[in-house]
């Protein structure tokens, strides 16, 4: 019953992240030295079978919501509310997760630790690095040149 | 089991859209709530076939979630997938204790999440 098509799948990948489906390894690559794009287009697609009109539209939610989750985790840090750390963090954590955005994952990881064992002493340092990602993903989300790399939405895509 | 009813329970915006996209094209149809509490009354009202839920959330969250839905007769044969972001195999012990199905960790790829949830309705898998 499954309706993903692989084939429009592979082509999305194929044609986005300029890599060859089969053991492809970073989905952006770095081009020029430049740093390795903050997230995982193959993450991602794995998520959405390709729909590429979904991505955006997540994407936009994505940065919607984000001030205010990085607001909710940073005055937990400040109030020293572990368990909300634990939470805010964790939730963060989800939603990077979906973009692949492993760097980003993985300080909200850090976080969530610190919250879930109420050892927020050096939280500061992570919050920082955390934010300073946070920021790159915003940004390269942000910028529509991103979008410019989508291929034309697939037949068959959703038209909702 | 295709048109068969699912919620899905996420306080994450995208990932609601994105599974309630996801779903809603291979045939279910979806209903969706932004928090556990919100989920249950949901549960109750519309009887869904199959609850997706994600665990942490506020106010209770999914497990509060699980075990409301797991006492009530009304609910207790709803089979739930728990989709949870943490790699702590005691995260998903507990889920599994209060009442989930399945526990997939997030970001699960599409073909493993569908055909979760066709295996869940009694469609095989």
């Amino acid at each position: 019953m499954t309706t993903v098509n692989r084939e429009a799948l592979r082509r999305v990948l194929e044609r986005w992240v300029g890599l060859p489906p089969a053991g492809a390894e970073p989905a952006v690559p770095p081009r020029d030295g430049a740093p390795a794009a903050p997230i995982d287009v193959m993450a991602l697609c794995r998520w959405i079978g390709g729909d590429t009109r979904l991505l955006v539209e997540l994407v936009g939610i994505f940065l919607e919501d984000l001030p205010e989750r990085r607001r909710e985790l940073r005055e937990a840090v400040r109030d020293r509310r572990s368990s909300e750390v634990e939470r805010a963090a964790h939730s963060l954590k989800g939603a990077l997760a979906n973009f692949g955005a492993s760097t980003a994952v993985s300080l909200a990881e850090r976080l969530e630790g610190m919250g879930r064992t109420a050892e927020l002493a050096d939280t500061a340092p992570v919050l920082a690095q955390f934010d300073a990602e946070l920021d790159r993903l915003a940004v390269f989300l942000a910028d529509p040149g991103w979008r410019a790399r989508l291929p034309a939405a697939e037949p068959g895509d959703a038209r909702r | 089991m295709t048109g068969a009813r699912v919620l899905v329970v996420d306080d994450d915006r995208a990932t609601v859209l994105m599974l309630s996209r996801l779903l809603q094209k291979a045939g279910y149809h979806v209903i969706s709530a932004l928090e556990a509490s919100q989920g249950v009354m949901q549960a109750h009202r519309e009887r869904p076939a199959l609850i997706v839920t994600d665990l942490m959330m506020p106010a209770g969250g999914g497990l509060s979630l699980l075990e409301r839905l797991t006492l009530s007769a009304k609910t207790n044969t709803i089979p739930i997938i728990v989709l949870t972001a943490s790699d702590d195999p005691e995260v998903g012990a507990r889920a599994r204790a209060a009442g989930a199905t399945r526990v997939l960790r997030k970001p699960c790829d599409t073909e493993r999440l569908l055909e979760a949830v066709e295996a869940a309705l009694g469609g095989g898998g």
